[in-house]
């Protein structure tokens, strides 16, 4: 089962992610928050984040960003996921500062369903992919 | 007893083919569909995935490209599964999912009325 986090304000788009969840090919474990804060009061035992996908409404207030990131990142099971980061297309987004933090990938919305699938699938392989040259 | 949504259908229609974006609570947009056809009552989508009927969605597309978009509540009313062939879905069949606008503005209804009529 793969355990994914996903970090938005909108709760709409928490009952969304759900309702693909069902189509994925391995059992997905989705944990929503509304914000980092609440993030980082997960329980720090148990499995890994696989993947963290986080959408910049939950950063956009954040000035500066990086402690921010930080915190989430010293969260033990957050600590080595993958973060992808989803955003509308008119946002201005300071990937360097991101890409340095440990996010891999940036997606702009909206996504057909068949697009969200993929992209939850394929990083939460290579993130297994990565476990398993590691061991 | 009818039971399908073609015997039930009182709005006539016509095909359209155009992205129908699903907006979230923060006016932002998340996913989007593709249209197969629209009425005066209502919009009708494909999907992969299935969404519970009663569903309340905010919907925005436009009738041609270039329009300004037509933004409006959305409930999901029908649920059409792809037809089988033998027991079994034919590859690449999506299921159709019927959407009920809810309070479509009035200018927005004579655009749609306007592109239905149109040849």
């Amino acid at each position: 089962m793969k355990n994914i986090l996903y970090i938005s304000q909108s709760r709409l788009s928490h009952n969304l992610l759900r309702a693909l969840l069902p189509y994925l090919p391995e059992m997905v474990q989705l944990t929503c928050v509304d914000r980092l804060n609440e993030a980082l009061l997960l329980p720090k035992m148990g499995k890994p984040y696989q993947l963290v996908i986080i959408d910049w409404n939950t950063l956009a207030g954040h000035n500066p960003l990086e402690p921010h990131i930080n915190d989430l990142n010293r969260h033990p099971l957050i600590t080595k996921a993958p973060k992808i980061l989803i955003h509308s297309y008119n946002q201005e987004i300071p990937k360097e500062i991101l890409t340095t933090k440990g996010f891999v990938a940036f997606y702009t919305k909206p996504f057909l369903t068949d697009e969200l699938i993929n992209i939850m699938v394929k990083w939460t392989k290579k993130q297994s992919d990565l476990f398993v040259e590691l061991n | 007893m009818f039971s399908s949504y073609e015997e039930h259908r009182i709005s006539p229609r016509k095909a359209l083919r155009t992205r129908v974006i699903f907006e979230d609570e923060l006016n932002e947009e998340f996913l989007y569909f593709l249209s197969t056809d629209i009425s005066l009552s209502g919009i009708f989508i494909e999907s992969d995935i299935e969404l519970q009927s009663h569903t309340k969605l905010f919907l925005k597309f436009s009738l041609y490209e270039g329009d300004a978009p037509i933004q409006v509540t959305g409930e999901v009313i029908r649920i059409q599964e792809p037809p089988h062939h033998r027991g079994r879905r034919k590859k690449n069949e999506k299921r159709g999912i019927g959407i009920r606008f809810l309070g479509l503005k009035s200018t927005d209804l004579k655009k749609i009325e306007e592109y239905i009529l149109s040849k």
